[in-house]
């Protein structure tokens, strides 16, 4: 771009109207995210009625600004109550909330914060720079390349699987059970839905995601009203130690930055799939050499909490530079930008350059506003935190029944999560992790669609899988992905028996 | 914590409290039910996709106008799990007193496959607004300059060409060309027909050179066309379409007449009183001929079709027995 | 131990779902694969856990006494029968009946209890309803609240 454009671009993003409308829909989306079931695509869902009334530029500023500060704000019950308030968030929300009872959740949502503008920032940054050449990229994607990607994800398993690997396994696979109900991707066929239509759709991820982490919390509760009151949430500073803990970290958010902006580009994997890939790439390539338990729970989420951000600038692209969609959320971008008479792809930036190079400013400076929503946020949480846990388990519950009835819309998905929080209570003291539960439940379909339609091409013969030169090389990172730990493990193992378990 | 004899006396406080609350909603709902002329409260339009999409797009834009004419919400709920079938499931299910109705749109197959068990007889017909033909979509570099072509290569190697569903296989998409193929004489069971989660899965999939064919809409395919990844080798309509006059119809193409695509009407649940959908159709004949909703349809590229309540029963029925035939000949 | 035994009785169950599932025509494979790689997992995760010793430093769980189980039935009960009704009753009427005799059985007085329960109703249909617009089902109530 060049500066005469970017003058230009910014004296249409700087009225007092646009940052007006930014300011509204940072509010709004800081509501939508923290609440969980509401997403970031239902908040800008929510938000294209108004959009009609508006200008093209503030209309699209505040559809982008809402989806950045929607994800982020998910952080905030996760920290605060272990519940995501959206599923980009259940990657690290477990180890955020443990910072939280040791009294370092202004750490941990500080942490948060910064990273999901630096990933923000990095996303809108290739938005604005490299769009085309990863939109041919995301276009080069088929079903085979995907299989090997949520192959990719699920390998992510490893590492969030907590210190035993069968448990981990186990969580995965109930995830991948809980995939299997509804009508089949490939043929259709309902399947262990018993017979109910409202089953049909599967068990939504979203109620089963708010029944694991919040309603588990609530029965947990229920059965014994001490547990809470041993280690209470508290805040703390959110500067001390902060920026200590971003430098030692800066490779892990670089990373988390790159794969959330690749993995988002490419159509059907979104930030809850790039949060889990990103913990992983980094636990693999940046070491830890701190051992407390602090640094530990901040490394999971720098990484993941630059991924899932770092996405929504990378599923902008195939979406503004071609006007393909890559998730709902940028379909509905999309729909925006055509009520407002700019038809996305190639042509937009020709036709009206200008408005697009704002819209894409105003995607950075909503990253940039990440930071203050997110410390005005936290500070009105606090009185919420005050509240007892007598008064505070009714009022999540009250929440998650009334969201994830606002997501689903059937009676069913009530039933859903309320069976969703007795597995999670039963998964909590079975000692078995939640987090790779939504990892499953995310890639199970995607796994199984991708393998099953590319085995359909070529009438079922697997050489397939690996005869394009995008599968087989995603196919040699995911095999050293397993390989080497294995191989690693299993010297370690000859050598010292008892060390693993 | 309180004493055991506080809490139990807690409890029967509780109790008699929920007592009067229920006997406050019995109240509310006799004085409800006592009031006549519909609606007299909200109505629910169940849009059976997600939102966004197309049927959501063109529901919303009823509901609202709608709402104008009987002065009630048209609230629009989007229940688009298993595609489609929980809110078609929920609205042939719903109590036929004119609080819910829905959009629907080519839905014979999830009975034939055994996806769900509703047929026409389970809902009541109001009125058809929009018609999309299909288009028949082929990769920028594929080999075939022209739909004979392409047809003429899949004759002689069925198994060799793949074909994107555009969603389930068994929709309006793959029913077009599998009926376009078997009038080419070619046996539409031997092509292999690969499903997908919608129109743009399959179009982003063909651009990847994962697939050959992708029939959809052409507004559907616009943003692939415009950015030269995919041609559209014909559309099955009987005319050219305003915003697409370079691709030919099937006719032009290949000399074959078919009109086959996607449509989408409004419908309530089987037997709404017949006062209730002679105002619905009233409401949107009126609607569906008003230049406004015309222009606001165009500019989405959306087609418009008009059928009434009779005329739309009987193209259902139509519907359902060749989209049944059809499937069975596909061996699905 | 138990996880181990829930795991491998699940995974059998998926096999037997797996063994029913019809395949697409043209392939000899179909909706009956995913479930048997997850029925075959799990069986192999279900023996690993069952042979696995119990660590020592593994903290056991607290055994429920019999307020806490009656505790969680409450808590499990009465958004079940808030699902049951939701449609003819409606949120605004039916929350407070959750939620008030939870927040009662932790002690609260019933009077404030339902206040309370009321109020977080209120708070939470303003904020979904009125400032979201997202669509809840309102029973009897439908018409009522000024936003609709």
């Amino acid at each position: 771009m060049t500066p005469a454009a970017l003058g230009a671009a910014l004296a249409l993003l700087l009225t007092p109207q646009v940052l007006a409308v930014m300011a509204g829909a940072a509010v709004l989306g800081l509501v939508v995210g923290a609440l969980p079931g509401l997403t970031a695509t239902l908040g800008v869902a929510l938000l294209v009625p108004f959009a009609l009334l508006l200008e093209p530029l503030p209309a699209l500023a505040g559809v982008v600004t809402l989806a950045a500060v929607a994800i982020t704000a998910g952080d905030l019950p996760g920290a605060l109550l272990r519940v995501p308030g959206t599923p980009a968030s259940a990657a690290y929300a477990e180890a955020a909330h443990r910072l939280a009872r040791r009294g370092r959740a202004g750490l941990a949502l500080g942490t948060g914060l910064v990273c999901a503008a630096v990933g923000g920032v990095a996303g809108a940054l290739v938005l604005l720079l490299g769009a085309p050449a990863l939109a041919g990229l995301a276009l080069h994607m088929s079903t085979v390349e995907r299989f090997w990607l949520a192959v990719l994800g699920l390998s992510a398993a490893a590492v969030v699987a907590g210190p035993s690997p069968p448990r981990g396994a186990l969580a995965v696979l109930i995830g991948l059970a809980l995939a299997l109900v509804g009508l089949d991707p490939v043929s259709g066929q309902p399947r262990l839905t018993f017979g109910l239509t409202d089953l049909s759709g599967g068990l939504g991820l979203i109620p089963v995601m708010i029944g694991l982490f919040a309603v588990s919390r609530v029965l947990a509760h229920a059965l014994d009203p001490k547990t809470d009151e041993r280690a209470p949430p508290r805040i703390g500073p959110v500067f001390a130690g902060l920026g200590q803990a971003l430098g030692r970290r800066r490779r892990a958010i670089a990373l988390g930055g790159g794969v959330g902006v690749v993995i988002g580009a490419i159509p059907g994997a979104g930030a809850d799939i790039a949060a889990y890939v990103a913990q992983a790439v980094a636990r693999r390539l940046t070491p830890g050499r701190t051992k407390g338990e602090d640094d530990h729970d901040l490394d999971a989420i720098a990484p993941a909490g630059a991924a899932n951000n770092a996405a929504i600038g990378g599923a902008l692209v195939p979406a503004t530079v071609l006007g393909i969609p890559g998730d709902s959320l940028t379909a509905i971008v999309i729909g925006v930008l055509m009520l407002n008479g700019i038809t996305p792809g190639p042509a937009a930036f020709l036709l009206h350059g200008d408005t697009m190079a704002a819209v894409l400013l105003a995607f950075l400076l909503a990253n940039l506003l990440l930071v203050p929503a997110g410390l005005l946020a936290l500070a009105l949480a606090r009185p919420l935190l005050a509240a007892p846990p007598v008064v505070l388990m009714p009022l999540i519950l009250g929440v998650c029944l009334v969201g994830s009835y606002a997501v689903e819309r059937t009676t069913t998905a009530l039933v859903v999560t309320m069976a969703a929080g007795v597995l999670g209570l039963l998964m909590e003291r079975g000692r078995v992790p939640l987090a790779p539960v939504v990892l499953g439940l995310v890639l199970g379909p995607l796994i199984e669609e991708m393998a099953l339609t590319s085995l359909m091409k070529a009438g079922g013969d697997p050489a397939v899988l690996v005869e394009r030169p995008g599968a087989l090389g995603l196919a040699l990172v995911t095999a050293a992905v397993w390989g080497v730990p294995a191989v690693r493990a299993g010297i370690a193992h000859v050598r010292h028996p008892r060390d693993s378990d | 914590m309180n004493s055991h004899h506080t809490r139990i006396l807690g409890r029967a406080a509780v109790l008699s409290l929920a007592v009067v609350i229920v006997a406050m909603v019995a109240v509310a709902w006799t004085a409800a039910s006592a009031r006549t002329e519909w609606p007299e409260r909200p109505v629910t339009l169940i849009v059976p996709s997600g939102a966004g999409g197309g049927t959501d797009l063109t529901g919303r834009m009823l509901a609202e106008r709608l709402e104008a004419r009987f002065g009630q919400p048209f609230t629009v709920i989007n229940q688009g799990q298993g595609g489609g079938v929980v809110g078609i499931g929920a609205m042939t299910g719903a109590r036929p007193d004119g609080y819910t109705l829905g959009i629907l749109y080519n839905f014979a197959h999830y009975k034939a496959l055994g996806q769900a068990d509703f047929d026409v007889d389970d809902v009541t017909p109001i009125a058809q607004y929009n018609f999309d033909p299909a288009g028949f979509q082929a990769r920028a570099d594929s080999p075939w300059p022209d739909l004979p072509a392409a047809l003429d290569a899949i004759k002689a190697d069925p198994t060799g060409v793949t074909i994107g569903c555009a969603g389930g296989c068994g929709g309006s998409w793959p029913i077009a060309v599998a009926s376009l193929l078997a009038a080419w004489d070619i046996d539409p069971a031997r092509v292999r027909m690969i499903p997908s989660q919608g129109a743009n899965a399959s179009l982003q999939d063909l651009a990847a050179g994962g697939l050959d064919v992708v029939p959809c809409s052409l507004p559907e395919a616009r943003a692939f066309l415009d950015a030269g990844l995919v041609r559209a080798l014909a559309v099955f309509a009987d005319q050219r379409l305003a915003a697409f006059p370079d691709v030919p119809t099937l006719e032009e193409a290949a000399g074959l007449t078919l009109t086959l695509g996607a449509w989408r009407g409004v419908v309530g649940p089987a037997d709404l009183p017949e006062a209730i959908t002679r105002r619905l159709e009233a409401a949107l004949r009126d609607i569906v001929h008003d230049p406004d909703f015309r222009a606001e349809m165009a500019a989405h590229g959306f087609g418009l079709r008009w059928r009434d309540a009779a005329a739309f029963e009987a193209f259902m029925r139509a519907e359902e027995q060749r989209v049944h035939a059809m499937i069975r000949d596909l061996g699905l | 131990m138990i996880a181990g035994a829930a795991a491998v009785l699940v995974g059998a169950g998926l096999i037997g779902v797996a063994m029913q599932a019809r395949p697409v025509p043209p392939l000899p494979i179909g909706p009956g694969v995913l479930p048997a790689v997850v029925g075959l997992g799990l069986l192999g995760v279900g023996a690993a856990l069952m042979v696995a010793r119990r660590e020592p430093h593994d903290p056991a769980p607290s055994r429920p006494d019999r307020t806490g189980l009656t505790g969680l039935a409450l808590a499990i009960a009465l958004p079940l029968a808030l699902a049951a009704t939701l449609e003819t009753v409606g949120v605004a009427l039916g929350l407070p009946l959750v939620l008030a005799p939870l927040l009662a059985w932790h002690g609260m007085p019933p009077g404030r209890a339902m206040l309370l329960a009321v109020a977080m109703t209120g708070a939470l249909l303003a904020l979904l309803g009125g400032l979201l617009r997202v669509p809840l089902p309102l029973g009897p109530l439908a018409g009522v609240p000024p936003w609709t």
